[in-house]
Formats: C-alpha cells, structure tokens, sequence
C-alpha cells in the first residue's frame, strides 16, 4: 500500500475497495498495444516470444509410508510457471511487470536474464540469447534485488564497487570517473566509507542501485527496490530509478507490489497472474480503469456524525473519533474530498492511500474471467 | 585476459579485507589452538617417554608436534565453502551470483583461497609461536618454501573442491550439515590430522594411502616438516592427479545442480 498523503502522525489501513467495471475491462483488452498512450515504438531491447516453464516439482504424500516410498519413487507433478507469454520492451522503456507472488514475475526475469532455460519459446535481450549468452548479456544489464544484497556487509561500499569494476572488467580511469559521477547524483559522499552494516537500509538501498548502474547497463533489472523502505527514502530511491531511465536512458524493468513505485516510475505496466499476461497498457489506463479508489483514514477531534455527504465518498468503517472513507476519485477529486474534510472538522490525523495492488490485480482477473464466458 | 584474471585476485582481495574484521575473533579463536597444542605436546611427550626412546615412524618429538601445527593450520584455515553454497542454493542467492559476469565457482574459490591464506597466517603464528616455546623448533628447509606454497595451495584446492561438492549437494538434499560432518570427519580420520597415518595399523594405513585425503592434510603436513625435493615432486604429481579428478567431479555436480535448478525451479 502506498500512502500518498500524510499530514501528522501517520497511520497505515488495511484494506481498500475496487470498482473495476467489466466495461473498462473490455475496453483495455480490445486496445492495440502500439496504439497505448505513451507507448512509443523504438527499438526493443527485450523481445520475448511464446516464453514457457514448466517445473517437475516433487509432491511429499501424507502418511508416513507414503512418504518414505516417495524418497525412492518421488511423484513429481508439471507445474507451468509461465505459460506462454509475449512481450516488447522498448529501449529507454521503464515497465512495470508485476502479479501477485506465485504469479511468474521471478521466472521470466531468470529466463531474461539467463539462469533458467525456457521449456518452450524464444527471447533475446539486447540481442543475445539470455540462456545462451548469460556472460555476455551480464556486462550490459543490471539488477538490483530489494531483499538480497550485493553489497559486502562489513566493507564499505566503495570496496564493493572497486570489486564491481574488476567484475565488470571497467577501464579504472573510466571507473573512478563513473564512480564520482553517481557518488554525486545520488549523494553518497557521506557514506560511501562507512561499512555497510551500518548503513540504514535507506542508504544501503542507494548503495545497491549506484552499484548497478556503474557498468553502464541498459537494463536494469529492479525487484521491490522501495521493500521495507519508509516514505521518505522510498521517494528517493524513486527520484534516483527516474533519473538513471530519463538521463541516462537505462531501460527500466521493475517488479514491485508498491502502486506507488508503478505510478511513479513507469508509462508501461505488464500484469501477470497464474504464468500468463492478463494486462499490457499504460500506467495512465490502470490508474484511469483500476486505481480509482483511494481510501482516507483519518481521527477527528470530535466524534464522527456523518455529515460529510459527497457524491463518490462512502463511509466504510466508523468508531468513535475514527473513520475511514472510500473515493471513487472519478467522482470525487481527492483534493475536493480532503478540502471538504478539513472545512467540515477538525482533523488531528489523515493517511490517504492507494488501493493495494493485489486488489486491482484480483479486480482485472476477475473484469477478464467475466469477459470470457 | 588480464582483466579477467584481475578481478577474481579482486574477489581474493575484497575477501580478506572483509574478514579482516574480524581479525581478532580470530585470534581469540586461536587460543582454542594453543590448548589443544598444549594437550598434543603432554600426549606426544608420554608417549615418546614410555617408548624405546627413539622416533614413531621417523618423527622424533619435535617433529610430529609441528606435523601437527601444519596439520591443524591446513584445517582450521579452511572456511566452511559447504555452508557458503548450501546456503546461496537455499536462499536463492544463487541468481545474484549467477546473473554476474564472472564464473561462479571461479568466485568462490578466489574468496575461499583470500579467506584461507590470511587465516592460515594466524594460525601458523599461533601455533607456532605455543609449539616452539613448548618443544623448540626443528630444521625447518627454507629453501624449499616455494615448492612448499605450491603444495599448500593445491592442498586447499583440493579441500576447496571437496567442501563446494558437499556445499552444492543441496541441490538434491534439504541439508547438507549431516554430510558435511561425516565426509569431513572422514578426511580428518584417513588423511591423518590427528595423527600420522605411517602410525595407522596397516590394513587401514593401506586404505588411506589408497584414498585422496592424505594429500589434503597429512602429506603436506608431513612434506613441510620432512621436506625433500623427491617427496614434493612426487606429493605434487599425486595432488595433481586428484586434483583432475576432483575439479572434474565438482564441475559435473554443479552442471547437474544447476540442471535442476533449472528443471525444479529456483
């Protein structure tokens, strides 16, 4: 969930509501892509065809008899991971690929960055064959895990890049001039010598996508860069993606369950459920079609009454001093709504979030299963 | 080429300056070494006292005490490359690694090799320094160190090659802990850590020399206290072989494990 406004102390929700319509639904899946506002057709550094994956997976039987046969004679059942999906990435492109965890995410980008074979398909990135040339395709792209580390916890971080250069076999004068460059873009004078374990995971994160970028790459690969991170540091790890895509032109290829990360970082979001594409349109479409909800918590100074009465505001829960509104933000613009609120009462605290991505995702699953029967 | 080669040296570089801080856990650690030492010299020096007064199969006292601070130092300096890989194939750090334009076991090694040099220097300084206070030194062949470091460096590539082989074995199994601890205690046994193993009754010494694990502990052990230019020829021709063999085998099993990695999913 990604608070978009916060005034005092801040609280987080739980839920929020969807009113994805099966029109809208409709609508998106007629569109051509090339036709999709924002989408500009240069030259695709990742072009993925008819990509599958199945896995044997060993199935454990209950019972105790079952299960120590099953050592000698495993049953192994086929689970296909991605089944078959099709995809363009444009040079300078920062997409959104994102589903639920289980959905395929993991599995393509292992398959487009090398480590997994595809049972079925064909895919180049930059040209290469991942699976193929997965030395060759490493010295062009880059990644950064936001739950893995490729920094050396009780090394500074400039020894890491020194390490990363030797890696990426960098001229050193080059090096030194690249590392100074994005020493300074994303303000890490301070603590580029300081061990990495002692950095917040704020600065570490920073850390991690300078560390990325200092090969070049034209693609970079971000999985939940902003986990963990609180507001203010997420903003900038955003505020420094954004940058590298529009100044230096990295093709941006990002995976994350935070609507704000997509919001504010890609044109393009690729949904993906259950191994298959289900959605490939314009960020502007979703937040148009999907993301219209914004759910507003707020505590009062004086118990709720329940005058605030506005067309595209509902009351979804109230106690005491404390009530949550849903707005349909097609409706009711959120600055409308959080004027009225501030004319009506006395506001001790407002948290205003987006709806979480697993409901648009479950909203545009269901919007496509009732579109096929 | 050059630039290839500088950046596993790099790898090996980053390593030790990473476990220098831990340095002095590690010296503290030795302490550990100056009591079992202690405890070797009161065993040997009864055993030596009750005998016929000579030598145990040509190691006079001094000898087999400094045996086995080379013996101990080759194995104390070993990092635990089976946990280091058990842990990245369960935790999936192996696609961090993989997506890097380096050789992943290149990788390791040159981080093993880093790791166990710095940590071979203490405890050879540790142990040393408590062995040659509690029995003096022995007539240490300086000018054959540099056939002596080529030994030691195969020693632990070969120990590097068994430990990555028990590491990757998660690829099939939930965890490697068990196996690690019986093949290891299995190399101490028959590769004569605690003892030589020209002290083993012959059945089993028979099988020992048969068996790789001398020349990961005891034959190097034995060649820097009883150097000889013919025994560090015929040691490295040994090592050599194996050598083959095990990097061989370690390739062919992480083929295989990342085979199925690739079949079952990461």
């Amino acid at each position: 969930m990604a608070p978009i406004l916060t005034m005092g102390a801040t609280s987080l929700c739980k839920v929020g509501t969807s009113s994805a319509t099966l029109a809208s639904v409709r609508t998106i899946f007629r569109m051509p892509r090339k036709a999709k506002e924002g989408m500009t057709s240069t030259m695709a550094v990742i072009e993925v065809r008819g990509l599958k994956k199945v896995f044997a997976l060993q199935r454990k039987p209950e019972g105790g008899w079952a299960r120590f046969k099953a050592a000698f004679k495993p049953e192994v059942i086929r689970m296909e991971a991605v089944k078959g999906i099709d995809l363009d990435v444009d040079k300078g492109q920062a997409l959104a690929f994102i589903g639920p965890n289980g959905a395929g995410k993991s599995t393509t980008i292992k398959m487009l960055t090398g480590i997994l074979h595809p049972t079925e398909g064909s895919a180049t990135v930059l040209g290469y064959t991942p699976w193929k040339q997965r030395q060759q395709l490493a010295f062009r792209i880059g990644s950064v895990f936001g739950q893995k580390s490729q920094l050396w916890l009780h090394l500074p971080p400039v020894d890491t890049f020194n390490l990363l250069a030797r890696i990426y076999e960098l001229d050193w004068l080059a090096y030194l001039q690249r590392r100074g460059e994005l020493v300074e873009l994303f303000e890490l004078e301070e603590i580029i010598h300081t061990p990495a374990r002692k950095l917040s995971l704020g600065q570490r994160m920073r850390c991690e996508i300078a560390a990325s970028l200092l090969h070049r790459p034209e693609i970079i690969f971000l999985d939940e860069p902003t986990i963990g991170l609180d507001p203010v540091a997420k903003a900038s790890i955003r505020d420094l993606i954004r940058r590298a895509n529009k100044e230096e032109g990295v093709t941006v290829f990002l995976t994350s369950h935070d609507a704000g990360d997509i919001e504010q970082l890609c044109k393009r979001v690729v949904i993906i459920n259950h191994g298959e594409v289900i959605l490939d349109d314009t960020v502007n479409s979703l937040r148009r079609d999907f993301m219209k909800t914004r759910e507003i918590d707020l505590k009062l100074d004086s118990p709720f009454d329940g005058a605030l009465i506005m067309p595209g505001v509902t009351v979804v829960k109230s106690k005491g001093y404390g009530v949550k509104l849903a707005v349909d933000i097609a409706v009711a613009p959120i600055d409308a709504v959080v004027g009225e609120i501030l004319r009506t009462y006395h506001v001790q605290d407002i948290t205003i979030q987006s709806q979480p991505m697993e409901e648009i995702i479950a909203a545009i699953y269901r919007g496509r299963k009732e579109s096929a029967s | 080429m050059r630039r290839v080669w500088l950046k596993y040296l790099e790898v090996s570089r980053t390593t030790v300056r990473s476990r220098w801080a831990y340095l002095w856990d590690q010296v503290l650690g030795g302490l550990f070494l100056v009591i079992i030492m202690f405890v070797y010299v009161q065993l040997w020096r009864t055993t030596y006292a009750s005998g016929s007064g000579g030598d145990f199969a040509g190691y006079t006292l001094p000898e087999i005490i400094w045996y086995l601070v080379f013996a101990e130092a080759i194995i104390l300096s070993l990092p635990r490359i089976d946990a280091v890989l058990d842990q990245e194939v369960k935790d999936g750090d192996l696609a961090l690694r993989l997506n890097k334009p380096y050789n992943y076991l290149l990788f390791h090694y040159f981080s093993f090799m880093g790791d166990c040099l710095l940590r071979v220097v203490t405890w050879l300084v540790i142990g040393g320094v408590t062995v040659y206070l509690l029995v003096g030194g022995f007539p240490f062949r300086w000018e054959g160190l540099p056939a002596m470091f080529s030994v030691f460096l195969i020693t632990q590539t070969l120990n590097f090659c068994y430990g990555a082989s028990i590491g990757m074995a998660s690829f099939w199994v939930e965890d490697v802990s068990g196996l690690y601890l019986l093949l290891d205690k299995v190399k101490w046994v028959l590769g004569g850590f605690m003892i030589p193993i020209e002290l083993y009754p012959a059945t089993i010494r028979r099988i020992a020399e048969a068996l790789p694990f001398r020349h990961m502990v005891g034959g190097p052990a034995r060649l820097f206290v009883k150097f000889s230019w013919a025994g560090a020829g015929e040691l490295l021709l040994l090592q050599g072989l194996w050598l083959l063999a095990f990097v061989g085998v370690c390739l062919a099993i992480f083929r295989l494990g990342v085979r199925k990695v690739d079949v079952n999913g990461g």
